[in-house]
Order: C-alpha cells, then structure tokens, then sequence
C-alpha cells in the first residue's frame, strides 16, 4: 500500500483525542485534514477527495449519526466511527447509519490504523463479500470457504470449526493487519467478553497445524497489533516492527 | 436526583382544597336534585288528585242544584247561592231554561258565560273548572273556582324551593366535611412525603388509621417502593464506591510512571518498564469500565430473541473454553438439535461469565461440563465444574458485585463476572442459580422460561 499517502479527514471535537489521533495517522504514514464540528466537516468532506473519514460520534453542533448519514448520501466514502459508548444497539445503529467500521474509546492508535488499513485497502481492491465467494489462495494456501478446506502445497489440514473461520479471515485479508478485537469481531461475533486472548490462543493452535505442514511463518505476528496472513514466509521480525 | 425538583409551595393547600371543594360542590348538588325531584313528584300527584277532585265536586254540586230544582225549575223563591262546604268555596251557577238564563247566583255579579259551556280556564282573575248538567229542558251551568288549589299548589312550590334551598347548602356543607375528613389521611401521606423527600434516609410514611382500606393500602404500596428503592440507591452506591476504590490503584500506577517518565533520566529498561506497566494499568481500568457498562446495559437493552440452537451453540463455546483451558477436560451434555428463542448475544455473554468462572476455579486435570435440559417450562443451560466449590457461608454473597470468596483471594479479575451474569440473565426474565457444597464443585444455571 504504497501508491499516494492516503489522504483522511478526521472529524472529531476533543482537542486532545484529535492531537493523538493526528500524530498517530502521519505517523503511520496518512495525509491528515482534522474539522472540530459536523458542519465544517461535512462542508469539507463535500469538497475534498479524501480516503476516508474518521468521524466522532459526539460533536457540538449535529449528531455524528446525522453526519455519517449525510456523508454516506453524498458518496461512498469509508467512514470509521469513533464513540465512548460501546454497547451493541449502539454499534448497530452505527452501522445503520452507514458506517463501515466502529472503534470504541478508549482504543489503542494502532488498533485504529489497522482497521483504517483493513477499510482503504476494502475499498481499494474488491470487496470482502464478493471475495468471500471464491477459493482464496495465498500463495501456496489454498482455502476453499465452499468445501470447508484447507491445504499448504496440496497437503490438507484438519481444522476446527473456528479455526477455519479463524484463517479464512485472515486469508480474506491477506497481508493486512488485523487486530485482536477485529478478528473476535469477525469470527466469534462481538458478544464474548473481554478474554481477547482467545485470538491468540487459536492463532497458536493454527501455527502449529500450519508448522505440520511445513509453513511455520505464514501467520505473522504484529507486536502490540494483530496478526497478518503473507503469502510468502514473513522474513522476520523485522518488518513486523514497521507498523 | 434534584435536576427537576419542584418547589414544596406546588404541593401545598390548593390542589387538596380543589378536591374537597368539587366533593362538596357534587354532594351538595346531589341533595338539592334529591330533594327537588322528590317534592315535584309529590307536587305533580297532588296537582292531579286536586284537579280531578275539583272536577267531581263540581259536576255534583251542578246535579245538586237541578235535583233542587226539580221539573218546575226555579221559581221567585228559589235561593241561589250555593256553597261547598267540603272545598270551602262557592261556584258561581247559572240556571237556562230552553236556552235563556232565567236565573243566577248573586256572586256572578252580570257575568254570563261565553263560550264553551264545559272546561277549564287558567286564565283571568277567576280561574274556574265549568260543567253543564242538562235535563229536558233545563240546564245547569256551574263555574267552579280552582283558587283554592292552586294556592294550595303554590304553597307546595314555594316550599319545595326552601327546602331545595337549605338542602343544597346543608348537602354541600356535609360534602365538604365529609370529603376533608376522607382526605385527611391523604393530607398526612403529602406531607410526609414532603418530609421524605427533604430527608430521604431511611424515612418512611406514616402508619395510617386503617392500614386496610384504599388509601392505607396506597400507603403501604409507596412505603414498600421507598425501600426498594432505598435497597437500589444503596447497592448502586456501594457499586461507585466501589468501582471508584478500584480505580485508585491504577490511577496511582499511571500517575506515578507518568511522573517517571516525565522527568526524564530513566535508563531504556526501566522507561519500557514503566509503559508496560501503565499499559497494564489502563487495561485493567478499561476491562472493569466494559464491565461497569455491560452491568448497566443489562438493566436497560431490551432483548430481541431470535431461534439458537443449543446443540451446536454449547460445542462452540466448548471448543473456545478447551482451547483456553487446555489443562482441563471441558465436555457437553446435551439433548440434540433443542431450539430455544432468546437473545443469542445477552445469552452467550451471559453464559460466557460462569464459564469464565468454572474455568477459573478449576485446578488443571478438572472436568467442566456444560449441559442444556429441557424441563416442562423452562429450559436450563448449566457449567458444572469439578472445582473447590463455593463456600456454604459464601454463596448468597457471590453475586454481589466486588465480592470475592477465599478461593478467588489473589485471583485477577474485576469481580463483576457473576454479578454480570446475574443481571444478564434476569434480563432475559431468566433466572441464575448456583448450586454447590465446598469440595464438591459448582453447577451454575440459567433457567430460562420456554417460549420467552
């Protein structure tokens, strides 16, 4: 994801929370505009060509919902919402109101590039749905979603339930970084609480079917991330620490 | 609690006073109705039973007369005042012979009847009731005066309105004590609630004279509602308290490595020591803040059911339980392709904290079971954990929020999982029940009622 810096308007009041959010996104490599209020961001957003939006559910004058509905009349820009309240009816309403993604404070910066990465790289490409239609291949991974198998270099792999869901995921967004509560999100649904260190569990599980098989590394650790699915065996540590 | 707090000066005297007085207003109304309606009807009889009283004495006093007279008809000597001794009156007569008044009595003055030779009239100064008795050829024409009755009509009127009259005042009057009196236990209910309501700790409403009848038992109704909601402000306040104690230790651990960190002259080590430690800290507070949240969510968010399967539901959260407790053998008991309608996420999330739990507690080489059992009208999900079991003395307390048992002594955690499952699945209309003796292991279920 190397072609121009992504170019994202980042709509949200707190001074403080729009600081971090600002450094961490130029940081990690985005063009960032920043607006305090609905209408100027939405004035902006109107004008501008941005990537995406990164939109507060709370702000001064109108209501983030009203806001990330108006924007989504105007284009199909992706909008990630960022709110204090995290219980379910209200990410559904988030969701409803056009969102594509939905990040609860507190929440770690990386957390946001991640699922920022996941949103333009969605976007950029096909979408996850068409895709999820298909036989993936990664590299020498071959997941067949329709027939429910696994095989590295026509070897199979017997795999649970979630497991398979587990790498199907991570498959369908090969060499993305998916974060921990991305992947409980996606695969066990957002009502397990807390223990998000079931992810990890079953990452390890899977490394050591893959390890069987004789693909150690295909599964890479992001430190303080998530994890990412290559195609080819990551080289290292090294280029994991980028992010 | 005070965001909207009206004044006391809205609850005093007039709205009492507006009740007693339509009390009054309606009694005394009542009366007067009564009253009058009773002596019309009595007027009305009276009127009629006057009337047609007047009518007879009038036709036989006109026979009389032409009995008196006999076939000859009057002659010089014929005395013509007639006088009704029984009405007190005297009609005023006119004899005809062969069409022509050959006679009449004195008090007719020159009046010769016009007219109508039968009837009656209201009109005029002489209101009259007149007959005609007709033989061959002579007739008697009789006006008989109707002022006695209708004097005796109008006395009844003029006293019908004074007793209307005294009735209204006097009903009114008995309305309104008998309305203050009524409400006098309502005036004592406001104004101990007015009291309450400047001092709400542990106050309660009056007993009032009779605790049984409608107004008693209202009271009884609000004083149990005050205790419960006495029982509620207390536990929740406990809970800040509480939650608030909890937060003190990482606060100090952020602040202080914050305060590190921000002088400057720590060596890299120890800087990375410090942040793992805050970020360890946040964690903590940013679990027990879910936690506070889910417990809130769960008094508020309507469930939406929808079909789940209890079958395939329990293997899953088997193999995630499994996979997090290797050391354990965590198994499933449970009928078959069992369909429930209940909301999947509340459920699960629900469930998921006494799992939690069982895993926790159970030392490695433990079994946990989760099973499902359908009874008539309800349907159990249960984890069964071979674990140290709850203390007898402990387990009313361990769905309190913060408790922690001497088994959970030193183990992380925020000490909100089985409160949370408690107020989940009574969210659900269901019921948590923890079964245990100490050795023997916990069975933690949720009962839920079928079809809900």
């Amino acid at each position: 994801m190397t072609q121009a810096e992504p170019h994202l308007l980042l709509i949200e009041d707190d001074p403080a929370v729009s600081r971090l959010v600002g450094i961490e996104l130029r940081h990690a490599g985005f063009t960032v505009d920043q607006k305090e209020t609905g209408r100027a961001g939405l004035a902006e957003a109107a004008q501008g060509s941005y990537d995406a939006v990164i939109l507060d559910l709370t702000l001064p004058d109108i209501d983030g919902l009203e806001v990330c509905r108006a924007l989504r009349a105007l284009s199909d820009i992706p909008i990630l919402m960022l709110t204090a309240r995290g219980s379910l009816p209200e990410r559904v309403e988030g969701l409803d109101a056009g969102a594509d993604d939905y990040l609860v404070k507190p929440f770690a910066p990386a957390e946001l590039v991640a699922r920022l990465r996941a949103l333009l790289r969605r976007t950029n490409q096909q979408g996850e749905h068409e895709r999820a239609q298909a036989v993936l291949d990664v590299g020498e991974l071959h997941v067949d979603t329709l027939r429910w198998e696994v095989s590295f270099q026509g070897q199979p792999l017997n795999l649970t339930r979630r497991e398979f869901e587990l790498l199907r995921c991570l498959a369908l967004n090969q060499e993305t970084v998916l974060t921990r509560d991305m992947l409980l999100e996606r695969v066990w649904g957002f009502h397990y609480g807390g223990q998000s260190n079931i992810v990890d569990v079953y990452i390890g599980y899977l490394r050591q079917k893959l390890t069987a098989v004789g693909a150690p590394k295909l599964i890479e650790t992001v430190r303080g991330v998530g994890y990412r699915l290559r195609a080819q065996d990551s080289q290292g540590a090294s280029e994991a620490q980028a992010e | 609690m005070s965001t909207e707090a009206a004044p006391e000066t809205a609850y005093r005297e007039q709205r009492l006073g507006s009740l007693s007085r339509r009390l009054a207003t309606q009694a005394g109304l009542a009366t007067t109705g009564m009253v009058i309606g009773a002596t019309l009807l009595v007027s009305i009889f009276t009127a009629v039973h006057q009337y047609t009283s007047v009518v007879a004495s009038a036709s036989s006093t006109a026979h009389f007369v032409l009995d008196t007279l006999g076939p000859g008809g009057p002659t010089g000597a014929t005395q013509t005042t007639v006088f009704d001794d029984r009405l007190r009156t005297d009609p005023q007569v006119w004899i005809y012979r062969n069409g022509q008044v050959v006679l009449q009595s004195p008090n007719t003055g020159s009046r010769v009847p016009t007219g109508s030779h039968s009837g009656t009239s209201l009109a005029g100064p002489f209101p009259y009731v007149r007959v005609q008795v007709t033989r061959q050829n002579l007739s008697v024409v009789l006006d008989y005066p109707l002022a006695p009755a209708l004097a005796l009509i109008e006395d009844l009127i003029l006293g019908v309105a004074t007793i209307g009259l005294a009735a209204a005042v006097g009903g009114g009057a008995f309305g309104y004590v008998a309305a203050r009196r009524m409400l006098k236990p309502v005036q004592s209910l406001t104004q101990a609630a007015m009291d309450l309501r400047r001092a709400p700790a542990d106050a309660r409403l009056p007993e009032l004279s009779d605790p049984q009848d409608e107004i008693g038992r209202l009271g009884r109704v609000l004083n149990d509602l005050i205790s419960d909601l006495d029982q509620q402000r207390q536990r929740d306040r406990m809970l800040l308290a509480e939650a608030a104690h909890q937060l003190r230790t990482p606060l100090q651990i952020v602040q202080g490595n914050a305060a590190l960190l921000a002088e400057g002259g720590l060596s890299p080590a120890e800087s990375q020591e410090s942040l793992s430690a805050m970020q360890q800290a946040l964690g903590g507070m940013t679990r027990l803040t879910n936690d506070l949240l889910t417990l809130e969510s769960a008094r508020t968010r309507r469930p939406e059911p929808q079909p789940l399967e209890l079958g395939p539901w329990l293997e899953g959260l088997r193999e995630d339980a499994q996979a997090l407790a290797p050391e354990l053998d965590v198994r499933v008991l449970a009928p078959s392709a069992q369909t429930v309608q209940v909301d999947t996420q509340i459920l699960t999330r629900a469930f998921w904290a006494i799992l939690e739990n069982a895993l926790h507690y159970t030392p490695p080489g433990g079994r946990v079971t989760l099973g499902a059992s359908l009874l008539p009208d309800s349907v159990e999900v249960y984890v069964r954990d071979s674990g140290p079991g709850i203390d007898k003395d402990e387990l009313p307390f361990v769905t309190e929020r913060f408790f922690r048992g001497r088994h959970g002594k030193g183990k992380r955690g925020t000490g909100l999982g089985l409160p949370i499952a408690k107020a989940l699945a009574e969210s659900l209309d269901a019921e948590l029940v923890l079964r245990s003796a100490s050795g023997a292991g916990t069975t933690a279920t949720i009962r839920l009622p079928r079809d809900a």
